[in-house]
């Protein structure tokens, strides 16, 4: 067994630990935990990149290991494969991302920084281990990992009301929405314990027996696994705020630190989303038919509401939290056709899965990326409202550019990274034909409702006039974040070969294993 | 050796843009980079034109299959069969060429713009870019990208340097034709899903291929498929260029426009519907295309007629010009559908004529708001005896407009109307009301603009200046001269036009 492979969680779980330790001894009122922090996640990325095969050790030749790596740890319940190193990559470039801006942002709470960093570093741990189980079990425990560290990570600004009463709110609905999961895995694996393998918690041993059970192997079997099925839908549904579980998300976004809220919309969400294919296109993909045009109708219901509600907004927290919301409505896409790999259309499935995939690297990109310019116009005292941004262009001239680029990549103007990947999404749904064709229709519809709420930010920017016209002094570690995400946005464009290929390899790595 | 002419006219106002929005705030040097860009853009595209009209060696990357004057192939994605292919062939050169010629005038015409120059020029310049990769794009996800890349700087250029209700009309602008564009990338999707593997070339972006397969076997997947996916990029189409009843946001953003923005959104950016119609709605489904003649047919008409009634009633000189614009495109339409090598070359070349025409109105009605500070036609009366180049101007370019014999406007209506009489018959007798109602209105607003009596409330008011007066003149030049000898355009226009009639014609 070659455990090293397991050293990208290591390594993060390691640096959690230290800050907190160093935490004891050194009462530092530098920034050392969050350039501890960032190490940790780069050294973990530079191993993840290495391991898809992306990057110098392939290149030199060397074979440290297979690439892309596949290894099974079944005494761990874990696996590495394409599809986990994956979503490490996306996992850890959130994290870094959040993690430079927080160095600006965070700098006045001499308090509970090493905690802040720490808790960041456990909950993508969290996540990293959700992409990588091979266990219902395992992966509800990890993602309580991710979950319980966030909820302190909301109400990080214990003294202010507005973030405590997030975090209270986050940690509610969370609680709730965790026990229905819960139920949801205890009657799915009721219903294992019925056929021939026994009572399992495998994933794909899971599929296997619902299969059996749903080919006549068990009676009144329907009941069970629609209801277990719904549960399931419902609880992960929280997590990734997909309309009706979406009520949080606004508020839990508005009231958090900038930073946390874009840590939730471009990190945690995407722990969901990994929860869900886990979930969905391994374990239950065999019950299709019991959850499939549910997923695709919530699918729509989210990306309308998600969509309509942003346009009133002029919050640009909460616009940005129901954009999140709307992305959300475009990924379930691709879970919906994923599931054609059960009939056998891999090929189409695992098109779809690239896309939602490479959407939700994209996607961290893009929206962590607007979140940080909040968090820059607020630190430098501009403000977070739309009114606040008139004449953005006079006073930060680059910062203005930077979120024009990242808006009209989140509406899905072509050359940008959002294009490609809704492009390779919404096509894969029409080529799927049937009742597919109809997710893509209202994709791209959305796509065009979207665009309005969005030039409408630029619109405040560059064409309005502002009262105030003076430059404002910039803080530099977030406006070096968002100088990174916006070229991870325009270089995921114009590079789109290679993420294109490591997302398929990605799919093809969830849907064969 | 070889040059790659076509990705130099992308390079070229690149990096033009690039360079003019480094420069500082309120720097003057920005119209001076851009006009030279523009310049060497249209230098490049006359090399081109006339090196493939005349065979000159300069150096042309030929196709292999010999149907475009020059042709840049490079891989891109080839995971998703996405590559990128320039072409340009006798449809596209045209639109080309007037692309950097009206990009050029229109800095030149905006010479003395104060507010935001850099900005302002630079925009102008990516507009030229992104209009260009659309006429030469040859890979449908290139031409996608350049399609709505056209959006963004237009958005800007209504928005910051509009008239008073330009928030309105910018966003009018942008969200009508962006949902054209989404429904035409579901037609793009069912052509890289569906059309591409029943005609035996894979999935595949690249529209060369997929052009040559379908005139192989022009019925490919039946009517069942076709006429949807038709439908769907026409609606595409029709947005941009624009058809009634998808014209509202036309007139709104012309009256708010900037006067080189109403050039390049009249003069260009409808082109790029009735481009794409050619390339992509009659080429790739010629039978969608011949069967469905009827559905372009009404259209145009419909756009014809009731475009030039609404013209009666504007006052506003720019509205006007607007409607007009409207009616002149259903022309395009009209040639389309006649499916005949007449009817489609009369189609293309109104297409370049009517950008011409309307660069000039635009440009007068530009200036009459610099000059009078009013565009009210009921206000602009007896200009002649203050503004008598304006006038002169004016009443040729209205006479072009309106089709007078001798000015290239009459060429490719003849041409249009020639080619649609073997299917309309004494039918045509409806789009010909058109334009009598167009010799109406242009000839009533030329009566009370030129020959009334001067409207003394207007004051000291002033003729062309230099930089007002050499774009117009250029460009009557070119109507008159294409107007008495229309033949070199319509010899560039005429094999493929051929070539697309008889792949319809093939059919019947």
């Amino acid at each position: 067994m070659s455990y090293q492979v397991l050293s990208p969680i290591i390594i993060l779980l390691a640096f959690a630990f230290a800050i907190i330790i160093v935490n004891m001894f050194v009462k530092s009122k530098r920034r050392y935990f969050a350039y501890m922090a960032l190490t940790g996640m780069i050294i973990s990325l530079i191993l993840v990149v290495d391991m898809a095969g992306l990057s110098f050790t392939s290149a030199m030749g060397l074979d440290l290991w297979d690439s892309p790596v596949n290894l099974t740890f079944p005494n761990l319940k874990l696996k590495v494969d394409a599809f986990s190193l994956f979503f490490y990559v996306v996992f850890l470039i959130a994290g870094i991302l959040v993690t430079i801006g927080s160095i600006s942002y965070i700098e006045k709470e001499e308090k509970y920084r090493a905690e802040y960093f720490s808790l960041m570093l456990l909950a993508v741990v969290g996540m990293m281990l959700v992409a990588s189980t091979t266990d219902l079990f395992v992966l509800y425990l990890a993602f309580e990992l991710t979950s319980i560290s966030t909820y302190a990570l909301a109400a990080f600004r214990k003294k202010d009301k507005a973030s405590a009463e997030a975090g209270l709110k986050f940690f509610l609905m969370g609680a709730v929405s965790s026990a229905i999961a819960l139920f949801g895995i205890s009657i799915v694996y009721g219903v294992t314990a019925f056929t021939p393998g026994g009572p399992t918690t495998d994933l794909s041993q899971i599929s296997d027996a619902l299969n059996f059970a749903l080919q006549g192997g068990i009676a009144h079997v329907q009941i069970p696994i629609i209801l277990g099925s719904i549960l399931l839908i419902a609880g992960f549904g929280f997590k990734i705020a997909i309309v009706p579980f979406h009520m949080w998300a606004p508020d839990v976004y508005q009231g958090s630190p900038t930073t946390i809220s874009a840590f939730l919309a471009a990190g945690t969400k995407k722990g969901g989303f990994a929860a869900f294919f886990q979930l969905f296109l391994v374990a239950l993909i065999a019950a299709k038919f019991q959850w499939g045009l549910l997923v695709g109708i919530l699918a729509v219901i989210t990306m309308v509401v998600g969509n309509v509600l942003a346009i009133v907004q002029t919050d640009l927290k909460r616009m940005l939290a129901y954009s999140s919301i709307a992305q959300a409505g475009y990924i379930l896409i691709a879970i919906c056709v994923g599931t054609l790999a059960f009939d056998g259309d891999v090929d189409t499935a695992q098109l779809a899965v690239a896309g939602g995939l490479l959407h939700i690297l994209i996607h961290v990109f893009m929206k962590s990326g607007a979140f940080l310019v909040v968090a820059l116009t607020a630190t430098a005292k501009v403000g977070e409202n739309l009114n606040d941004y008139k004449g953005l262009y006079r006073r930060m001239p680059i910062v203005a550019f930077c979120m024009t680029i990242l808006l009209l990549s989140l509406a899905g103007i072509p050359p940008l990274g959002g294009f490609f990947s809704k492009f390779v999404l919404f096509s894969s749904a029409v080529n799927a034909g049937g009742w597919f064709v109809w997710l893509a229709v209202f994709g791209v519809l959305n796509s065009a409702l979207s665009l309005y709420y969005y030039v409408r930010v630029i619109k405040y920017m560059y064409i309005l006039k502002g009262e105030d016209e003076s430059r404002v002094k910039v803080p530099t570690a977030l406006y070096v974040a968002v100088i990174l995400a916006t070229l991870g946005v325009i270089l995921s464009g114009l590079l789109a070969e290679p993420l294109i290929s490591f997302a398929k390899a990605a799919a093809g790595g969830l849907l064969g294993g | 050796m070889e040059i790659p002419y076509l990705s130099l006219m992308i390079l070229v106002p690149l990096v033009g843009t690039i360079v003019s929005f480094l420069l500082p705030r309120e720097s003057t040097k920005a119209k001076w980079v851009c006009l030279i860009a523009a310049l060497i853009s249209l230098v490049i595209s006359f090399i081109v034109t006339f090196a493939y009209v005349w065979s000159w060696p300069m150096g042309l990357q030929l196709d292999p299959s010999g149907s475009f004057a020059a042709y840049e192939k490079a891989d891109w994605i080839p995971t998703l069969g996405m590559s990128y292919v320039l072409g340009v062939d006798g449809l596209s050169l045209p639109l080309i060429v007037l692309t950097h010629l009206l990009v050029a005038l229109g800095i030149v015409f905006s010479w003395k713009e104060t507010d935001r120059p850099k900005e302002f020029f630079g925009l102008l310049l990516l507009m030229d870019l992104s209009i260009t990769g659309v006429f030469m794009s040859l890979d449908l996800f290139l031409f996608f990208i350049f399609w709505e890349l056209v959006l963004i700087p237009m958005y800007f250029l209504i928005g910051i340097w509009g008239g008073p209700n330009k928030h309105y009309a910018a966003i009018k602008f942008l969200i009508y034709t962006h949902v054209g564009s989404v429904i035409m990338l579901l037609g793009i999707f069912a052509l890289y899903f569906w059309a591409g593997p029943a005609l035996a070339v894979g999935n595949t972006f690249n529209l060369v291929e997929l052009a040559n397969a379908a005139k192989l076997d022009p019925t490919y997947l039946g009517m069942a498929f076709q006429a949807p996916v038709f439908v769907a990029f026409f609606f595409g189409f029709g947005v941009k260029m624009p058809m009634v009843p998808f014209h509202t946001w036309l007139p709104d953003a012309h009256v708010e426009a900037p006067t080189a923005g109403s050039v390049v959104l009249a003069g260009l950016l409808l082109k790029m519907g009735g481009y794409g119609l050619f390339r992509l709605g009659l080429t790739m489904f010629p039978l969608a295309a011949r069967e469905m003649w009827w559905l372009l047919a009404t259209f145009g008409v419909v756009s014809m007629v009731y475009a030039a009634f609404v013209c009666l009633a504007q006052t506003d000189l720019k509205r006007l010009i607007a409607y007009s614009s409207i009616s002149h495109m259903g022309f395009v339409l009209l040639g389309a559908s006649s499916t005949l090598t007449i009817g489609i070359a009369g189609g293309i070349f109104q297409m370049f004529n009517h950008g011409l025409i309307t660069a000039v109105l635009f440009m007068l009605a530009g200036v009459a708001k610099r000059s009078c500070h009013t565009r009210d036609i009921s206000k602009l009366t007896g200009l002649v005896q203050k503004m008598p180049l304006f006038s002169f101007i004016l009443m040729v370019s209205f006479f072009a407009s309106l089709g007078l014999p001798g000015l290239n406007g009459f060429v490719s209506e003849f041409m249009v109307f020639a080619g649609s009489y073997e299917s309309f018959g004494r039918y045509l007798i409806i789009p010909l009301l058109a334009i009598i109602i167009t010799g109406a209105y242009y000839i009533w607003t030329m009566h009370k603009m030129v020959f009334g009596d001067f409207n003394t409330a207007l004051g000291k008011i002033r003729d062309l200046t230099r930089e007002e007066a050499l774009p117009l003149f250029i460009l009557l030049a070119f109507i008159i001269f294409f107007g008495l000898y229309p033949a070199p355009v319509i010899g560039l226009i005429e094999p493929y036009a051929a070539g697309l009639s008889s792949l319809l014609g093939g059919l019947g």
